[in-house]
Formats: structure tokens, sequence, C-alpha cells
């Protein structure tokens, strides 16, 4: 999906969420991505190249740590940072 | 003889009782505290009504409930069937009514999905694990891990024999539907004994557990650790899914075995940091699924030159079956590595199509007949029977065979090649998947008329999973929907990366759906 005027935070969670909802994962905000283990390498792998795709970002090897990924809040934090 | 399984855990107790049976994160238990916590769990499920023979379910995700449920499932005398944590309801849904699963083993980060599970008529009566506060549905009776607890943790005298089932491993099969492949005591326990043998796994050794319980690859951790007293980490899902931790854990736990596919190798080995890792108690590197890129592996052999390495072969329903212990000489080209050496628990069979043995060099069909060997998968004598090769060398002795499916063929030395497969069977990123149940999943979309699932190159020259849906007259699908119908059914791994909808598709002469041609045609050419 195409963005064209920077959303705000709340709007990037809802994005997020709906990107995972596409894929079968119901996920709250704040809820830990690694600990419920419905989130697989792929499943991961497809929300980064997701992310870049629309946010217009390069997620550099050094970023794919669990801090920046942990929660769909802290994916949008991350979004927000990176712009 | 070969103990019980659940036997391997009370006798590395008696002999060592403070020994760590299992790590994950800052969590250590002990053979001891091991034995306790899965005879009180075994109890608490033979309270709640589970008898010898009864499936009960392990819906964990990696923790250190997931040994304290395999044992304790077996002390019960019951068969324990992992689910995968990561699988669409419809999945799960039909796994458990497909073996007919009662008791769940589970935890209280499963909640939501055991909110949904339990909407539906799954025939669920317990559910240990999981606080009575969190899941509100009568009858449905539900113990929290604490109160496991509290049980009593004599062990129960339960009568069992090796022949009883031990588990049932669920792996993709071709009708749409997942098969579930039944294992018992003795196959379980011969593969820890002569994965233990093969590999000298002992009481100092410390087992990093990669795969996931749903998957085969980790009995090696499960059982074959415990059968000999050995350490096993529970690798956390966070280094599982990134790189830099799995590498960072490696060196922090002192790892001394590791098995996983080899793409989890291959992505550590890209780290820009790989090189300041300390590595050097790694004495052993097993890996199996897919083969190894040489020029990959000759890295990892360069970067610990203290170390073996070993590719691991055998079909889930025999466990393993083969080893080839991995030289410099055996890695110089870009020649893959051969499956090896039947193991000295397998015999084995080649055979042409016309069901004779091939010649060195000839590849036929790999047939093997073992103690590691399943009874055949649940409620499926039909295709348990297609599966099975039976030769009778005496009157009223027979050997029955493993049909694996795989061509091989075999060299002077006795080491086996692998040349492919004889079915739609595939291996992607070492998952095992069988194209026709994706194909069979699309094709029940109301708006496809017909459905063919093949494997594509990608640009970086990996394989991914290409669905071609033919559309009905005048009706519409797009890809987001199609993808989000095919994770209704699938695990992540197993949805088709790409999707098209194209107005015909290529046939064969004889009017079949031409699929080489479409996967020629869908190739991502960088």
């Amino acid at each position: 999906m195409e963005i064209t005027k920077m959303p705000d935070k709340s709007q990037i969670e809802s994005e997020i969420q709906t990107h995972f909802q596409g894929e079968g994962i119901e996920l709250e905000r704040d809820e830990d991505l690694f600990s419920s283990g419905q989130v697989d390498s792929m499943a991961l792998m497809q929300a980064v190249a997701h992310l870049e795709a629309t946010y217009g970002l390069k997620i550099p090897p050094g970023d794919l740590v669990p801090e920046n990924f942990r929660t769909v809040e802290v994916m949008a934090d991350y979004v927000i940072q990176r712009r | 003889m070969l103990p019980l399984i659940h036997r391997f855990i009370d006798q590395a107790a008696d002999q060592n009782p403070h020994h760590p049976a299992f790590i994950f994160q800052e969590r250590s238990l002990s053979y001891g505290d091991l034995v306790l916590q899965a005879n009180r769990l075994a109890n608490v499920l033979i309270d709640l009504g589970v008898r010898p023979l009864d499936r009960v379910g392990i819906y964990l995700t990696k923790s250190m409930e997931i040994p304290v449920a395999i044992y304790g499932i077996l002390k019960a005398g019951a068969a324990y069937v992992p689910i995968d944590p990561s699988a669409p309801l419809d999945r799960v849904d039909y796994m458990i009514r497909d073996c007919g699963i009662t008791h769940l083993v589970s935890s209280p980060v499963r909640k939501r999905a055991l909110h949904q599970l339990l909407e539906r008529d799954t025939g669920l009566k317990a559910i240990v694990g999981v606080d009575r506060e969190l899941l509100e549905t009568d009858p449905l009776t539900c113990l929290s891990w604490e109160e496991v607890l509290q049980a009593d943790s004599e062990d129960p005298p339960v009568k069992v024999t090796d022949q009883d089932l031990a588990y049932i491993m669920y792996t993709s099969g071709s009708t749409g539907h997942p098969k579930g492949m039944m294992h018992t005591h003795a196959s379980g326990a011969s593969y820890a004994h002569y994965s233990a043998m093969t590999y000298g796994v002992g009481p100092a050794d410390r087992l990093g557990n990669h795969s996931h319980l749903h998957f085969d690859m980790s009995t090696f951790e499960f059982l074959t650790g415990p059968s000999r007293g050995a350490t096993t980490i529970i690798i956390p899902n966070e280094a599982m899914l990134f790189p830099t931790r799995l590498a960072d854990l490696v060196q922090n736990e002192k790892l001394t075995f590791w098995y996983s596919v080899p793409l989890a190798l291959i992505q550590m080995l890209a780290l820009e940091d790989i090189g300041n890792r300390d590595w050097s108690s790694l004495r052993w590197i097993l890996f199996g699924g897919e083969p190894f890129p040489p020029k990959y592996l000759r890295l990892l052999m360069d970067m610990l030159p203290g170390a073996r390495f070993s590719n691991v072969y055998g079909p889930a329903e025999v466990n393993q079956c083969t080893y080839f212990h991995v030289t410099r000489e055996s890695v110089q080209g870009d020649q893959p590595v051969p499956l090896g050496r039947v193991w000295e628990g397998a015999e084995s069979r080649i055979l042409n199509g016309e069901g004779q043995p091939v010649r060195p060099g000839e590849p036929g069909e790999l047939l093997i007949r073992s103690s590691t060997m399943m009874q055949g998968y649940w409620g499926k004598p039909d295709l348990t029977e297609k599966s099975i090769h039976i030769e009778e060398p005496l009157p009223g002795f027979t050997k029955r065979f493993y049909r694996t499916g795989d061509l091989v063929s075999i060299d002077e030395k006795g080491l086996l090649a692998f040349h492919g497969r004889k079915d739609r069977q595939v291996k992607i990123r070492g998952y095992r998947i069988e194209l026709d149940e994706l194909e069979n999943i699309a094709s029940a979309f109301d708006e496809v008329q017909e459905a063919a699932v093949v494997v594509a190159e990608q640009a970086g020259g990996d394989k991914e999973l290409v669905a071609v849906l033919l559309l009905k007259e005048g009706r519409n699908l797009d890809s987001a929907e199609a993808r989000k119908r095919f994770a209704d059914h699938l695990s992540a791994y197993a949805v088709p990366k790409r999707i098209y909808f194209p107005a015909t598709l290529p046939r064969t002469s004889s009017g079949k759906i031409d699929r080489r041609q479409l996967a020629q045609e869908y190739a991502e050419t960088a």
C-alpha cells in the first residue's frame, strides 16, 4: 500500500496488525510476538519486507534484533524513528 | 532390551539427580526435578481420565513445560501429539479431531488460540497448564501448572510395553489434510539408541534444541539427549528468529552439539561479526532436511577446525536411516554432500520401477526396514499399506520396508546419493510440503476452477512456492485474499509466496496442466 502522508503511530500500528491478519496471525498491539510462538521465521521475514515496502525503509541487518520487533507498538516506534 | 522412553529420565535421575536435564533461558531443570514434575503431571492426567493409548496434545511453544509434558504424558501411559503453535486454527482443529485428542497440555501464552478453539466443537474435555479463570467454559476442566506442581509425585503404576503408542507426529499429507505418523516406545527408543551411538552422546554433552517439537528433528534433543543423561538447551523463539541471538546462544550456552536444517547455520555464517563468536565448545554439527551447499559448509568447517560435521538423512516415518561424516575431500567441489551410509539399525533396498534391485550408480526408490520405523499412519490403513513393501524370505516370516519415495543411487563404497522424489513432496527451507495438499486446498476455493502449485526459483537462487490459479468464468479473487485462505489451513512456511491468476494454463499433450512449464514461466530471473 502506498503511503503519501506520514501516518501517526496509531495508524501504523493498525496497518501492521492488518498485515499480520492477512497472514492469519492475530496480535494485540502490546502482545509479545515471540513468547506466544505464533510468529515463525517466515512470517517475521515477511513482516520485515512489508515494513520496508510500505514505509520506504531499508532495515539494516544490525537492526534485525528482538528489541525492534517485540510487539506491534515497538515496530511502529521503530518505523517512526527510522523515517 | 530397550527401555520405555519415559524410563530414560528415571535412569538419568538415578545416576545423577542434580545434573541439568533441560535449560530454558534463566531456568534449569535437573533430572531429579524433571522426574518429579513428570510424575505429577502423569498423576494429574490419570485423575482427569487419561488412560493408556489415549492421545494427549502438546500445544506449547518453546518453553520448559515441553519436556515435562512429553515425559508426563508417557508416564500416564498415553501418547503425546505435538501441535504446531503457529498453525492456523483449522489445522489444529483437524489434528485434534483426527486422532481424538480430549486432553491438551498448554500454557497461558496460548490463551487467545485456546479461546477460539473452544468456540468450536473439538471434543476437548480438559486443558492442563491454563488457569480456570482464563478459560471460563463449562464443562471443560482447566488446571494450572501451579496446581500440577501440588499433585502426587509418585511414579504412577501404569502398564505400558515397548510396542505401545508413544507419539504421533503430523506432517503434510497429499489429500489436503496433514497425516499422523504413529511411533511406538520401541521406535522412539531405537532412534535414541542408534543416534546416541552414532554420535557418541554422553552426560557431558550440551545439545541445542533448535527444531520445534512438531518436527521430527527435535527427537534428537528430547529423546536421545535424556537417553544418555545429557543436557538440552531449549532455544527460545527469540533466538530462533534472529540469527545474531542464535550465534550468541551457541557461545554462551557452550553447546557441544548442534542439529538443524542448513539454513539456520547459513544465516549465522552471514553475520558480519560471526568471527567474534567463540564456538569452540561445539564438537559435532549435525544437519539435515535438505542439502547443505558445499561452499557454506566449507566456510563453517574453516571456522570450526576442531568440530565434526555430519549429514543426517531419514524421513520422519523412520526417524533416521543414514549418516555421513563429512570430510574435507567430500566437499571440495560443488557436488552435493552424500546422504551417506545406511546405519547399523537399518536394512535397505533400492528398487527400480519394476521392483528390481538397481545396479551401483543407477537411481531407484529407497526402501528402509528398521526398528526406528513408525507403525503406520493414524487412521489411514490404506495409506500405510501403500507405503509398506513386504518381503517373505522364509515361510511365514516377513520383513516390512517403508517406501521412502526418495530416489537414490548407491556407489561402490556403499554411499547413497539423492536424486529427487518419486512424488510431489518438496522441501522448502527444510520444511516438508506436499504440493498436492496445497492444490487440494486451492481447488476447494469457490472461485477456483483449477489449481497448480509449483516450486519456482526466486531471484537469489532460492526456491519458493508459487500458486497458479485458473478462476471460474466471471469470478474474481485477488492474491491477498487467496493468501489469507491458504493461511487459514497452513503454517506460514507452507503458504505460497506468489499467487497468479492467468487466463489459461499451459497443457501437456495429454491435457494435464504442464507444471514444469509453469515452474519455468514463474521463475524470477535475476
